[in-house]
């Protein structure tokens, strides 16, 4: 039996960008409009707030290339497969990697796409291609994938920050930083690097809570006023930016992961990809409409299977958690969770036991906000 | 000519021979006289000693790597370890399967006591295993290497090795901790510091160290002296950029036993990769061999001599192939290096002589 026959599903054949947003529909709550309030929302519940019919997106990068062959398509038994087996899943006939064994467990909440080819537009960590979905080009600075979720899909007025990346670690060395792109700073993330809040958002301490709030009121008044008899664009960016910066001030909680709480901190455990899973949790729950989970070092030119051994036994833990929570808490229906990388690895292993860059054919696997779990995509379909 | 003697300086390569399967492990077979190699479809393959013809593949095969294999002259059968969590006693001159123990992690590397009596087997699970050798029987289980590294990423053990007195067993793991026991009972009597193979050295986009997730490396290589009083510790050392690539420079630390410190730390100038493997020579001299570092002046892999009381003046040569296994040949007079040549699926077996000194003739 060919599995890719087998499973595969003309469904997903049919997928294409607006149709992708448009499964996603957004109709932004108000509900946690209300920022002083927001560490509140760490509660029981919080998840009542998105079991309305907003939608969600969490995006776990793997920063630096995860080997396909070592995660989502093994290729045992073949001279160039590597030393691990495939084990088989909760959807008949889709088998993975052996270093995934939590996540074939929980296969049928994912969509597999095995047929990724992004050659066209990236094949080094110097690209932003896979994030922009295009080549780079130095005089236009294109949006992100998730700069685009949140313009169509948030939420430029939410008062919790409407996207936010989270740095597992420092940025991949080699990848260049991506600027602000024309789609405007309200669509940029809210960046939080090793799981720390912002710096310098707390209240300075000679100023009272009475104090910020007055001034925060005398400001709202100026502000409308001058709007009112100059209709100015910026009076109204300025406003919105002030209120970006205040519901960030009020979600001190919130982007705290050493706050949650403290069974879900023992249960993810103590490795940055499952603190920075479990925080992502958190933040959609709390109404941030795109999270992006940026994890890195999986760029394994030398010594790969060891490398890839061990960031898949951090990423199974963590993605098999962080989906576990997203059903149980009725959050998968509305919220999309890709995993992906900038490219895969090379089919070749050198003799330093390394896998190179591979964009040409590596695997997606996405789930959630309608995307049938178990489908699989690859080439022989 | 004086089999217990070579001169460093004059060793040169005799053949080299290419196989359709990159090779993991490797010994020379007393029972069989023949080079036995490990191949990454699972296979093992014999060559004739010296000529280094007629490869023949053993009858049965692993479902993956083959990582380690050990001889056991007295029983007269070898030993293969391999990341299908199996291990397999052979007849190396029938080349059939004995008996076979499935493991309940992978196997990373074995060793065989020198008075046969104990297999130790270490795993990506951080457990030593204790097998009675001829029967496969599990005689006892040992942990206590930390779980995980210091970027939180589990730790494996990779190397073990038994005192030429058969008492003492030393383990080495991702993090460079090494632990050596008493075999009887388990006991730890030193935790030896190898950190120096863990290499975690990272820098932003200034070039600034930034202490990110990058790490690679671990004790790769353990062997005691012939006169059991020093453990040597070799690895990747000395990593100054954090390239995803294994190009920081081979590197061996010497511990005296009595007291547990180390005596010697000696970094190759150009060769880089991992040092892998060793075997002393009945001079005293330590063959030891490694690679996987980016090609270069210095090539992609390495077999060095290091003579302990001059541990600052190691001999290097560089090799095009990356080394996974050195053995000696049964007159000591040649090793023979298993390996691969540019890519893992090309395997690669190279002989060099060990001629001796010009004195000793």
């Amino acid at each position: 039996m060919n599995p890719a026959k087998s499973l595969c599903n003309p469904r997903i054949h049919s997928m294409y960008r607006r149709h992708f947003m448009g499964t996603l529909g957004w109709g932004m709550s108000a509900a946690v409009a209300n920022f002083n309030s927001l560490t509140g929302l760490c509660s029981d519940l919080r998840a009542d707030n998105v079991r309305k019919d907003d939608k969600r997106v969490i995006i776990l990068y793997l920063g630096g290339g995860a080997s396909q062959m070592e995660t989502w398509d093994p290729k045992p038994g073949q001279p160039t497969g590597g030393p691990y087996g495939a084990i088989p899943t909760s959807v008949p006939g889709l088998h993975i990697s052996e270093l995934l064994p939590r996540m074939a467990q929980r296969m049928h909440h994912l969509a597999v796409v095995r047929s990724v080819d992004n050659s066209g537009i990236s094949s080094d960590h110097h690209g932003t291609g896979i994030h922009i979905g295009r080549k780079n080009e130095a005089a236009v600075q294109f949006p992100t994938l998730a700069e685009i979720c949140t313009k169509e899909l948030v939420l430029a007025d939410t008062q919790v920050p409407p996207h936010v990346e989270l740095q597992v670690w420092d940025t991949f060395r080699f990848e260049t930083k991506h600027g602000m792109s024309f789609l405007g700073s309200q669509y940029a993330p809210l960046v939080l690097t090793g799981g720390k809040r912002p710096p310098d958002m707390d209240r300075l301490p000679a100023v009272s809570e009475m104090d910020h709030a007055d001034r925060e009121a005398l400001r709202d008044y100026l502000s409308r006023r001058f709007e009112q008899s100059r209709g100015a664009n910026e009076a109204e960016s300025y406003s919105r930016t002030n209120g970006r910066a205040r519901g960030v001030m009020a979600c001190d909680e919130l982007l705290d992961v050493d706050r949650c709480d403290a069974a879900d901190l023992a249960r993810y455990g103590p490795t940055p990809v499952a603190r920075h899973c479990l925080l992502a949790r958190r933040l959609v729950e709390a109404g941030v409409g795109v999270v992006k989970i940026r994890d890195t070092w999986w760029d394994t030119h030398g010594d790969n299977f060891e490398g890839q051994r061990v960031k898949c036994a951090n990423l199974d833990h963590a993605l098999s958690h962080l989906i576990d929570d997203l059903v149980d808490r009725g959050l998968m229906s509305h919220t999309l969770l890709v995993v992906l990388s900038e490219f895969g690895r090379t089919p070749d292993i050198s003799a330093s036991l390394g896998r190179n860059h591979w964009p040409k054919a590596w695997s997606v696997v996405m789930g959630g906000c309608g995307i049938q779990g178990g489908d699989l995509w690859q080439d022989e379909c | 000519m004086n089999a217990t003697s070579f001169d460093p300086a004059k060793m040169r390569s005799l053949l080299t021979v290419s196989h359709t399967s990159g090779l993991f492990s490797g010994i020379f077979d007393p029972t069989s006289q023949r080079f036995i190699g490990g191949c990454i479809d699972g296979s093992l393959v014999a060559w004739n000693y010296p000529a280094l013809d007629s490869p023949t593949p053993f009858g049965w095969r692993h479902r993956s790597y083959v990582y380690a294999l050990a001889a056991l002259p007295q029983h007269r059968e070898i030993v293969s370890a391999g990341l299908d969590r199996r291990l397999v006693w052979w007849d190396p001159v029938a080349a059939t399967p004995l008996r076979e123990v499935m493991t309940s992690a992978r196997p990373l590397n074995l060793a065989v006591s020198p008075d046969e009596q104990r297999l130790a087997v270490v795993d990506d699970d951080r457990w030593l295993h204790l097998y009675d050798t001829l029967t496969g029987k599990l005689l006892a289980s040992y942990d206590g290497h930390p779980m995980m590294t210091a970027k939180l990423k589990l730790s494996s053990i990779y190397s073990v090795a038994f005192s030429p007195d058969s008492q003492l067993v030393a383990t080495g793991d991702r993090t460079g901790t090494v632990l050596v026991r008493e075999v009887a009972t388990g006991k730890i009597i030193h935790t030896l510091d190898a950190k120096q193979f863990y290499n975690d050295y990272a820098i932003d986009a200034e070039g600034k160290p930034n202490g990110g997730e990058h790490e690679l490396g671990g004790a790769r290589l353990l062997i005691f002296s012939p006169d059991g009083k020093t453990l040597v510790v070799g690895g990747m050392a000395d990593y100054e950029y954090n390239s995803a690539a294994t190009d920081g420079r081979m590197g061996f630390i010497g511990f005296e036993l009595e007291k547990g410190e180390a005596i010697f730390k000696t970094v190759l100038p150009k060769d880089k990769g991992y040092l892998q493997t060793a075997v002393f020579h009945p001079n005293g001299l330590l063959l030891a061999a490694g690679g996987g570092g980016t090609a270069g002046a210095s090539g992609v892999g390495t077999l060095c001599v290091l003579d302990l009381a001059k541990s600052d003046q190691p001999t290097a040569y560089p090799l095009e192939a990356t080394i996974r296994a050195i053995a000696l040949s049964a007159t000591h007079d040649q090793v023979i290096l298993f390996g691969m040549l540019k890519t893992a699926v090309a395997g690669h077996v190279e002989t060099w002589e060990l001629p001796a000194p010009a004195d000793s003739t």
